[in-house]
């Protein structure tokens, strides 16, 4: 009896033992083939969407396509890349200064895409750098970055780029706050000393240009996470805060004392209003602007030395605090306007305040105190509802358009779908692991597709081949067309995608770029045709004007080079014909390769050190004679009499 | 003769990177072209050279012997037109 006991039990235990496997490689689709067919796009055919998600650490944008979750591209953004060139050629290095120099790397997290009346318009893609403050601006018809503009008086931009309903702005503010004016001071100073500042960043609606067009001074909170209004509260923008005790020091418990933090109301309207009144101060400060020129193929940086900057105090009405539980992370706004959704991380609820609400309570005072100047509202006067056991670590909330909102939750792992107006959770659905932001193409806008919801996870652990102690990351799509959500496809992501953003392929696709026409190239290292193309020497510099097309260099043999000069190579693809790239590189090269488009220049500088003879060829595999694209360069010693030369 | 003159220039920044007028360079000399070919062929190829390869059993088989496929270098019907004129220009 006591030996069958024992079987029965070691039985057991493997049965638990299989539950438990099953259920950490879990999330399976009770039907494969249903999922499976849902996600297969056949060969040659396309997407129904475009995905850009943020690369994170990698400084990057991933361009993916859904519901396939393939990989198309990575937009270089904040990040040097050695494919392409960016940041390395001649024609790319200015899009990465600063006021602090020049700078091969941010911390790139929230894509948001341009647009009008509250709706995707394809016309453009902003990113925010966390690290070195900076907001991105990558034109959607070349995927390429046109404009860097960093934000002063800041540091850590995380809260940042959400744009307004017509990109009137978009929107930066200070994670970690800092003295307003930059100081030597003591850190534990940080009541006293320290600031934080909300800034608008006004977008031109023709040409995309940005300019800081004021910043308000804040109390020194940590502020995270933005959404402007949109419908009703247009013209209002809300802003996370944390921190609200101002420690400076271990802030994982001392920044986690308050029950309620905040979130910050900003009306933009009435700061314009204060701005056009004068009562802006014009403050001091160094930032710059960088900017690609399309024609001239060439990016340039503009220092700009002033900021206007508005002061609570002075600007009553302009600003309000909404007392929010608990350090909210997210801070999101449905499709009508009307309601605000935080993701409180540390609340055991999810808070939803209602904009008429707290326009009511504002016009009644309803007040409870106030700091630095800004009216704290009573939470009572403005919440519409909490949503009650919505998993644990609520961070992002998205919505689908059909009255749900679906918030990620951190530390359960899992999306919570919940229904506004009755606050009801409805479903929920696991994620594999640790998911940080969600995104439902269009979810943060006035008309989203809410057709999938994708998971961004931190963690995937034991869901894909291990590759060493480094793992990739993913994201998960997620069908939410039917009562019940459902898992289709987990995909791996380049970086860390903090948030996405989804778009319908038809609206991009149609304005995408396919060459850049030689008869507009105003890059001033341009060669038009082969007759074009030279060397010349100038003191120590020589400048290489090289065509490429298939499947030679022109000139490709070079002599006349010396040690110690500069030796510029700028090569132009006389090509004109969608998708026939030509490479550019040669040995010994300390910069990176290029990659050049249709009718593009650009230019590497190559410093060579040894005398010799050097090979340079075509790095993209551009037709059957592409092993043949190559040249030859001399370098003679420094004091030779080898005069500068090359085959015509 | 303002035509051919056009088509010159055309032909220099479009076209002289693959064809010259008395050798064989990526592609074909172009000196006697317009003997060779109808003009029909010619704007042909200049305006939709993939199509040509995929149809034209004479491209088909250029492309075996010159292994490169000739492209599209964005260029007008009338530019292509002016190019004809001067390749005629140029047949002597």
């Amino acid at each position: 009896m006591k030996r069958k006991g024992i079987i029965i039990s070691l039985i057991s235990v493997l049965t638990t033992a299989l539950i438990i496997y099953n259920c950490s490689g879990g999330g399976s689709s009770s039907n494969f083939s249903d999922a499976a067919s849902k996600v297969y796009v056949a060969p040659g055919s396309y997407d129904e969407f475009y995905a850009f998600m943020s690369g994170g650490f990698s400084g990057q944008v991933g361009v993916y396509g859904l519901p396939s979750g393939r990989l198309f591209k990575e937009i270089a953004v904040f990040s040097q890349d050695p494919e392409t060139g960016y940041g390395y050629s001649e024609e790319s290095k200015a899009m990465l200064m600063t006021s602090y120099g020049f700078i091969p790397w941010d911390d790139a997290h929230h894509p948001s895409l341009s647009m009008t009346n509250g709706e995707q318009d394809g016309r453009w893609l902003f990113i925010n750098g966390n690290n070195t403050p900076r907001i991105a601006r990558i034109d959607l018809r070349s995927f390429e970055t046109e404009e860097i503009i960093e934000t002063p008086n800041s540091g850590g931009n995380h809260a940042s780029p959400f744009v307004t309903e017509n990109t009137e702005y978009v929107v930066a503010s200070t994670r970690f706050s800092i003295p307003i004016i930059n100081k030597d001071v003591p850190i534990n100073t940080y009541k006293e000393n320290f600031g934080g500042t909300i800034s608008f960043i006004s977008v031109d609606k023709n040409s995309g240009k940005m300019n800081l067009a004021f910043q308000i001074i804040v109390p020194g909170f940590n502020y995270d996470l933005a959404r402007p209004g949109k419908g009703p509260s247009h013209g209002w923008a809300f802003f996370t805060s944390y921190n609200s005790e101002q420690a400076n020091t271990l802030l994982e418990i001392n920044a986690s004392q308050n029950d309620k933090d905040f979130i910050a109301a900003v009306n933009w309207k009435k700061a314009e209003e204060y701005v056009k009144q004068g009562k802006a101060k014009t403050m001091d400060a160094e930032y710059y602007r960088n900017y690609y020129d399309e024609e001239k193929q060439m990016a340039y940086s503009e220092v700009n030395k002033k900021v206007l900057v508005l002061d609570p105090k002075e600007c009553p009405g302009m600003i309000y605090y909404l007392p929010t539980p608990k350090s909210p992370h997210g801070v999101d706004v449905d499709p009508s306007g009307e309601f605000i959704a935080a993701g409180g991380k540390l609340a055991t609820v999810i808070p939803v305040h209602s904009f008429s609400k707290m326009l009511k309570a504002i016009d009644e005072k309803k007040f409870d105190g106030e700091i630095s100047g800004i009216p704290i509202l009573k939470y009572d006067a403005v919440i519409a509802g909490e949503v009650q056991d919505p998993g644990l670590g609520p961070l992002h909330t998205e919505f689908d358009g059909e009255g749900y909102g679906y918030t990620s939750a951190f530390i359960s792992s899992e999306i919570v779908k919940w229904k506004i107006g009755t606050w009801e959770v409805v479903d929920r659905i696991p994620t594999y692991y640790s998911i940080g932001h969600l995104m439902i193409p269009g979810g943060d806008t006035k008309k989203p597709w809410g057709k999938y919801v994708i998971a961004l996870n931190k963690i995937t652990k034991d869901r894909y081949l291990p590759t060493g102690p480094e793992l990739t990351q993913s994201a998960q799509l997620i069908d939410i067309s039917g009562d019940k959500m459902k898992l289709l496809l987990d995909f791996p992501t380049t970086g860390e995608p903090h948030y996405a953003q989804a778009i319908p392929a038809d609206i991009l696709m149609k304005n995408s770029k396919k060459i850049y026409e030689l008869e507009k190239n105003k890059n001033p290292w341009a060669v038009k045709s082969e007759k074009e193309t030279r060397v010349e020497r100038n003191g120590n510099v020589v400048r290489v004007y090289l065509s490429a097309s298939r499947s030679h260099f022109k000139p490709d043999n070079i002599e006349g080079v010396k040690v110690g000069d500069k030796v510029y190579f700028h090569v132009t693809n006389l090509e004109q014909d969608w998708d026939i790239p030509h490479g550019f590189t040669v040995k010994g090269l300390n910069n990176s390769e290029l990659l050049i488009m249709p009718g593009q220049t650009k230019s590497i500088l190559w410093e060579p050190k040894q005398v010799g003879v050097y090979p340079f060829y075509c790095t993209d595999f551009c037709s059957a004679l592409h092993q043949e694209m190559s040249g030859y360069i001399r370098v003679s010693p420094a004091n030779s009499n080898v005069q500068i030369s090359y085959n015509k | 003769m303002i035509k051919a003159k056009s088509g010159e220039k055309i032909f220099t920044e479009k076209c002289t990177q693959c064809h010259k007028l008395d050798e064989r360079y990526t592609g074909p000399a172009l000196r006697d072209v317009t003997s060779r070919r109808t003009p029909e062929f010619i704007l042909n190829q200049i305006l939709n050279p993939e199509e040509m390869t995929k149809r034209h059993p004479e491209v088909k088989k250029m492309l075996a012997q010159y292994a490169t496929q000739m492209t599209f270098q964005n260029v007008s019907e009338d530019d292509a037109k002016a190019i004809l004129e001067y390749l005629r220009s140029v047949n002597k």
